[in-house]
């Protein structure tokens, strides 16, 4: 009797096991290859929507690939979602990641290098058609770790309206940080108070590094094994922020999106956000937008952000066809139109001498103020590190710590003391 | 067809309901137990043996102790104030002679809610400029507060969804006992000279023990489990003074992907609960009075 209890439990068990091990996708050796799409959206605005359809577009243009478009959430929950797909040994055969994920995808052995498909495509005719300051990120001691695609520079949002009623020009928008002050300033006069305010600055820590290069240190290493927060710029760059809190011209804490529909509804008159959201602001104010290179202080510098596209690590026939369809994503015409719509940096030179294009930014100059940036001032690289998710929490943290009324040398203390325990294990290996 | 005998087919209709829970909930927790012991993240996507090695980084980082220290605060703060106001409300609701089941019907309908879409909720009230609470607030003259933003006040926000959510549960839990207290043992306290306090505190709760221990322990469950909410509204922020102990093993586990240090969290908090509740069974457990 015994004996058949235990055959029993065993029938279930092996029913259980199979109906899961049935999950895993199965691709045919003919017909079109199937390739499942992660991708984020990580500003204000319908980006999905777009994103859609020009994934049908691709699927419609050839008959070889078919490309589901998976939309997965912000960049942060892309990541979870791809980095615990590829674990289980069910990554997605490509996707658009924040890419400053980079050194973490290749600890992990998630990612294939392109250099062969970018040789296949002709080399350094091929590649150079993206913009250098782009490329930089992707490029890691020689290796090409993935394409640009929803590219981005922190940009200075005014309200032009709000401006001119302040008696600000509207046309000369603050350039420095002192100048900010002194305009938030002439704001408050005229504007705040009632969750209104001359200016905010979410808490980011993407709009921090610029601030930490314009007051002439530097945050992350470049090979991203460590991170410098205990440092004199780090006050500077504080300093700046709190200033403007304690007088009262900005919010202490306001999180990313929230800070952008502040700014639309008109309760903000200058804003530091990313070029990312440029369309999304356009569309849905009702005043006059004006758009400029964020606020300098010693050195006219600034930083780049957004998503590339990544290839996972499959077989040949897959990468093949990732590949196929990341180069149709970000050909001259398209990167052109994801720009248009999205609000982000076109990626492409070639793109940028399109009649479309051009004409769109001659009716937008807004459109172009980005990519104006990126040429007058220097870029740098996002910031970038291993454990990439952990150490741009703890660097949120402090934001939220010392705005919030910490003390500012004990936090930069202990903040840098728990990023160096984070990054011990890559320190070593140094 | 195979015939059974008696002795046998219990053992079989309950094996199916104790695989399942055995590869869902025992399995993995072994599992979970077994890999606390090794360095499993990034850098070791094949787990290497690390002793005890995540366990001595957590004990000693801040974060840790801060996180411990808001899910203590939490916990308690929960329990006390969504156990003691549902016992409150079930004894008046009990009362009630007309309308007793809109009462009803209104309170526990927060329980119905998912927590994700109840949080969603709860993000527009709290909004700073223009949600409904600070709206009130700036009614009656009051200054308006940051709920979320504002690292003193947020725990406590979060804490008032918890304690919305599920004091209407709770309070039918208390009503339900409440009902089988016999009128006449009420009536005879009552010719006897006992007042309410009395009725209530001699009579009432030491007849509905067994409910109020039930109660406690799926308070205690739900206190612990609270991650929906801090999810949605504050991602544990500002300045991690939200973060509660399943976020932060959820953070270590699959924003950081550190899962040796998730590993080690997820069987420390097992630990703790089975503590918490033995205790409890062994101590109030005791007391409680069964119905027979």
């Amino acid at each position: 009797m015994k004996k058949r209890i235990a055959l029993c439990v065993l029938a279930v068990l092996l029913v259980g096991t199979l109906a899961f091990a049935g999950g895993g996708r199965e691709q045919a050796a003919t017909g079109p290859v199937y390739l499942r799409f992660f991708y984020p959206v990580g500003v204000a605005g319908d980006h999905a929507r777009i994103m859609d359809r020009m994934v049908r577009e691709f699927n419609a243009s050839q008959n070889e690939v078919v490309v589901e478009a998976i939309f997965s959430g912000g960049y942060r929950e892309t990541m979870e979602r791809a980095q615990t797909a590829f674990l289980s040994g069910n990554a997605p055969e490509v996707a658009v990641l924040d890419a400053p994920a980079t050194f973490d995808l290749i600890e992990m052995g998630a990612i294939l290098p392109l250099d062969r498909f970018i040789e296949q495509e002709g080399g350094n005719a091929f590649i150079s058609n993206y913009l250098a300051g782009f490329m930089e990120i992707s490029r890691l001691d020689g290796t090409t770790w993935s394409l640009p695609f929803q590219r981005s520079t922190p940009l200075f949002y005014f309200n032009k309206d709000l401006f001119r009623a302040a008696g600000l020009d509207p046309n000369a928008p603050p350039r420095t940080w002192a100048e900010v002050e002194r305009a938030a300033s002439v704001l408050s006069n005229h504007f705040g108070g009632d969750g209104r305010w001359p200016i905010s600055i979410p808490i980011n820590f993407w709009l921090l590094k610029p601030m930490i290069l314009q007051a002439g240190g530097s945050l992350d290493a470049p090979d991203g094994r460590s991170v410098a927060i205990d440092t004199p710029e780090m006050r500077q760059a504080f300093g700046y922020m709190l200033n403007l809190v304690n007088r009262g011209y900005m919010p202490a804490i306001r999180q990313w999106a929230p800070s952008v529909n502040d700014f639309i509804a008109g309760n903000v008159a200058m804003l530091y956000n990313s070029t990312g959201s440029l369309g999304h602001i356009s569309r849905s104010a009702s005043f006059e937008v004006g758009t400029a290179f964020l606020p300098t202080h010693r050195r006219e510098v600034v930083i780049e952000g957004g998503g590339n596209f990544f290839i996972f690590r499959t077989d040949e026939r897959r990468q093949q066809a990732a590949w196929k369809f990341i180069t149709w994503m970000t050909n001259a015409e398209n990167a052109a139109q994801w720009s248009i719509e999205s609000g982000y940096v076109a990626v492409r030179e070639d793109s940028y001498s399109l009649p479309f294009f051009q004409e769109h930014v001659r009716q937008n100059p807004n459109a172009i103020t980005a990519f104006n940036q990126l040429q007058s001032v220097e870029v740098e690289r996002n910031f970038m590190t291993f454990q990439q998710a952990q150490v741009a929490e703890l660097l949120n943290e402090v934001k939220e710590n010392i705005l919030g009324g910490a003390n500012i040398d004990v936090t930069l203390r202990e903040a840098q003391t728990s990023a160096d325990r984070i990054l011990a294990r890559f320190q070593q290996r140094r | 067809m195979i015939m059974l005998s008696k002795r046998v087919r219990p053992y079989l209709f309950v094996a199916p309901a104790f695989v399942f829970l055995f590869m869902f909930t025992y399995y993995p927790t072994g599992f979970a137990f077994v890999r606390s012991f090794f360095h499993w993240n990034t850098s070791n996507i094949q787990p290497v043996f690390a002793g005890v090695h995540n366990y001595v980084e957590l004990l000693q980082s801040r974060r840790f102790w801060q996180v411990v220290g808001n899910t203590v605060v939490y916990a308690v703060s929960f329990i006390l104030v969504s156990t003691v106001l549902a016992l409150f409300l079930a004894v008046q609701i009990n009362k009630v002679t007309r309308g007793g089941s809109i009462f009803k019907s209104v309170f526990f309908y927060p329980t119905m809610i998912p927590m994700a879409a109840a949080a969603l909720i709860w993000l527009f009230l709290f909004l700073p400029d223009f949600g409904l609470i600070n709206y009130y607030l700036r009614r009656i003259g009051l200054p308006s507060i940051n709920w979320l933003n504002d690292s003193s006040v947020a725990l406590f926000s979060v804490t008032v969804v918890g304690i919305w959510k599920y004091t209407g549960y709770y309070m039918l839990l208390f009503l339900a006992g409440l009902k089988n207290v016999p009128d006449e043992l009420m009536d005879a306290a009552h010719i006897e000279g006992a007042n309410g306090f009395q009725r209530l505190f001699r009579i009432s709760l030491p007849l509905i023990s067994s409910h109020i221990f039930f109660i406690l322990i799926i308070a205690i469950i739900n206190a612990m489990e609270a991650v929906d909410q801090i999810f949605i509204m504050t991602q544990g922020g500002p300045s991690n003074s939200t973060n509660l102990i399943v976020y932060f093993i959820y953070q270590q586990g699959f924003r950081f992907w550190d899962m040796g240090m998730a590993s080690a969290l997820t069987s420390m908090l097992i630990v703790a609960l089975v503590l918490v509740v033995s205790v409890l069974f062994l101590t109030l457990g005791k007391k409680v009075y069964y119905e027979v």
